[in-house]
């Protein structure tokens, strides 16, 4: 298949995801389907598919968001450029390293959200500021946990998909 | 590389198309029938409604109008009920993010909705109010989120049967309550106590039901009293009306 057509393909995809996640009650709050499918890709092997998501899973994230544009572009570009030289420095290929990973990328891309909105906040772009309080740390390991439990599981079918194929 | 290149060309396309040229009103049409029928899947509030809601709702809707004709007879004939312009809105969806919490309405700037106006549940109790609007949608702040801040009264009546005003901040703890705070120590209020806007805000009138006084939390050496306020608007709405500017 042609690559435009594939780049479409994602394009669509993603754009399903960010509709489901914002419109779908079923999903938990803190529950990020295009954080999931990024590094899902990214830990199964495709790399550069995973790029393509980070780019275009900002900008749908983007542009359902209080905060001004870009906030989440940036954290998932800076978030993924972290992981994969972690992932790469440490060459994990054990399952329980696949969780601690997802896990550790859970936690990067949260910091370079709270990050990217303290620049944002300071440089007058946002008037949102993220109040750091006993439930913001709760939230965040509230977050880590499902995320990295979801990719978990995903990263699970997966090998056991090619193991049979 | 011609791959990269292609790619680069694309995002940068949609970014400007996006973010500059205002073509997010493109993905906003596309999305919202999807969005509606997703948020429909939620289960139907409508039963979960008794009687009992309503009458309380009734029952402060009242209180608020005597004291209103107890001191403010004249002067606050204008900000009763019928005077509201308003805009009705579906609910698209909601979103979650460190702290913050939001909901996407189908109506935006187009539909003369601008951030800092009320949005209130179709008995007229105040859900939030709006954050940002963009010219299709708009994002409205829930009272229980954590950054929400409405200045509130409280009306009670002392055993003269004249009416008394206790003034604090409502905010919202975790998504989950609403608290009422500096309120001062020596105003007397008791659980059952309705809670109104107080319309210092400039786009919030005043009057708006937010909800019941259901527990005190005074400390001894501290200036104010905390109160836990049970909000009265409808928790799995659907439908939401923004009160426009009466000007």
């Amino acid at each position: 298949m042609p690559f435009p057509i594939k780049l479409i393909g994602l394009f669509f995809l993603i754009f399903l995801l960010v509709i489901i996640q914002v419109s779908w009650p079923l999903f938990p709050n803190e529950l990020s389907l295009v954080f999931v499918l990024i590094i899902t890709l990214f830990l199964a092997g495709f790399s550069s598919w995973a790029w393509l998501a980070v780019i275009i899973g900002g900008i749908f994230l983007d542009l359902y968001s209080i905060f001004p544009p870009g906030l989440f572009c940036l954290s998932l570009i800076c978030s993924f450029a972290i992981i994969k030289k972690i992932a790469h420095e440490f060459n994990v290929t054990s399952v329980a390293g696949f969780f601690v990973l997802s896990l550790c990328s859970a936690l990067i891309y949260k910091i370079n959200i709270l990050f990217f909105s303290y620049l944002f906040y300071f440089l007058k772009f946002s008037e949102q500021s993220i109040i750091l309080n006993k439930f913001y740390w709760l939230d965040l390991v509230w977050f880590m946990v499902l995320n990295a439990s979801f990719i978990f599981v995903m990263i699970l079918g997966i090998k056991i998909i090619r193991k049979y194929e | 590389m011609r791959k990269v290149f292609v790619f680069f060309i694309f995002v940068l396309l949609l970014y400007l198309s996006i973010f500059l040229l205002h073509g997010e009103n493109v993905f906003f049409v596309i999305s919202e029938p999807w969005q509606k029928f997703l948020y429909r899947q939620k289960q139907d509030s409508a039963n979960q409604y008794d009687a009992c809601e309503d009458l309380k709702i009734e029952n402060m809707k009242l209180k608020f109008y005597r004291s209103q004709n107890e001191t403010l007879k004249q002067h606050l004939d204008f900000l009763t009920e019928s005077k509201d312009k308003f805009v009705l809105a579906n609910i698209l969806g909601r979103r979650y993010e460190s702290g913050f919490n939001w909901i996407i309405i189908n109506k935006g700037k187009k539909d003369g909705i601008s951030p800092g106006l009320a949005v209130v549940d179709k008995r007229g109790s105040l859900v939030g109010s709006v954050i940002t609007a963009e010219d299709s949608i708009s994002y409205v702040r829930p009272l229980v989120d954590l950054h929400s801040f409405v200045t509130a009264d409280i009306i009670s009546f002392n055993e003269d049967n004249k009416s008394d005003v206790t003034s604090g901040v409502i905010q919202g703890e975790y998504n989950l309550i609403v608290k009422m705070k500096y309120v001062p120590l020596d105003q007397k209020v008791e659980l059952g106590d309705i809670v109104i806007t107080s319309g210092l805000e400039e786009s919030i009138r005043r009057g708006i039901i937010i909800g019941q006084v259901v527990e005190i939390n005074k400390k001894p050496n501290a200036i104010f009293q905390e109160l836990i306020i049970n909000l009265l608007a409808e928790k799995n709405i659907r439908i939401v009306s923004v009160l426009l500017p009466v000007s």
